[in-house]
């Protein structure tokens, strides 16, 4: 076989070869990989939601107590 | 004793969710499929159990009352729906916040988030059922009625994983999973076991303190008390 003959299978080889590595790449590992700002995100939202429904709850009793005085 | 443990919970449960922040955010390992992103678990799965506990609690007051009628346990059940709500709100944007980098997506019409919708539009409705109706005794006998209703979507949503074929996992076991998650998921949910008690507690106070004054005797008007015509 010549040289140009080889051509055609040598660059299907490299082609080939290339797709798999960017299937690799795409795929990863199987392992979700980063993804702190979403860790972050829920902590600070349980601690917000929980500090504001605390404070919720005090400023409706402060109110309720400053109404039950005034009766 | 009371006043001790009224002050005990919230210290305590703030320690714990701060060294429970560090448990899942430093202390606990990376978990094997999803990496770092699994750590919103120790805060989001707390969340949904308290959303749950607080409706169990509703639940029981609202038979409770509609055997034995007392303001106390209409004001505990009022308490459970409302921290049920908040806990629920809090859990479910977590989980929709969890579900983009795992899904794909943030939000998905699947059995287990659709039944915990409904469960949350459901306690909202309730809590609006209360605050419409003017007579404290119809109140909480209607609220009582739509309570025990109300405990059959969190069954639903508890059973949804199992029943049906859904994208959300199903409730794992320690048997199934490492060591330091275990724990660290433990420690949490204590944490949050304890600031739900304490909001109930609140909640259940400021019930009372309201219902106090809407069955209160109208106090008569000023001219007619002060005025000696």
């Amino acid at each position: 076989m010549s040289a140009p003959g080889l051509a055609l299978p040598l660059l299907l080889a490299q082609a080939t070869a290339e797709h798999v590595e960017e299937m690799s790449r795409a795929v990863g590992t199987g392992r979700i990989v980063g993804g702190w700002e979403y860790v972050w995100a829920c902590y600070l939202i349980a601690w917000i939601g929980i500090a504001l429904y605390a404070v919720s709850l005090w400023a409706r009793r402060r109110a309720g107590s400053k109404r039950g005085i005034a009766a | 004793m009371a006043k001790a443990m009224r002050y005990a919970l919230p210290v305590v449960g703030l320690l714990m969710l701060v060294s429970g922040a560090y448990l899942g955010l430093v202390w606990v390992p990376a978990e094997r499929d999803m990496g770092d992103v699994a750590r919103i678990m120790y805060v989001h799965v707390p969340s949904v159990w308290m959303m749950l506990l607080a409706s169990l609690l509703n639940f029981g007051a609202s038979l409770w009352y509609l055997f034995r009628a007392s303001w106390k346990v209409d004001a505990l059940a009022e308490a459970g729906a409302e921290v049920s709500l908040v806990f629920g709100v809090i859990g479910v944007l977590l989980g929709a916040i969890w579900a983009k980098p795992t899904w794909g997506v943030y939000w998905n019409w699947d059995p287990r988030l659709t039944s915990v919708t409904i469960m949350l539009v459901t306690y909202a409705g309730y809590m609006a059922l209360r605050r419409f109706a003017e007579d404290p005794e119809r109140r909480a006998r209607w609220s009582a009625v739509a309570g025990v209703f109300l405990a059959a979507n969190s069954v639903l949503v508890w059973y949804s994983v199992k029943w049906f074929n859904s994208l959300h996992q199903p409730q794992s076991s320690p048997k199934t999973t490492y060591p330091e998650l275990v724990l660290t998921l433990r420690w949490n949910s204590f944490a949050f076991l304890f600031i739900a008690i304490w909001f109930v507690w609140l909640r259940y106070d400021l019930a009372m303190q309201t219902r106090r004054s809407e069955v209160a005797p109208p106090e008569p008007p000023p001219a007619a008390a002060g005025s000696p015509a």
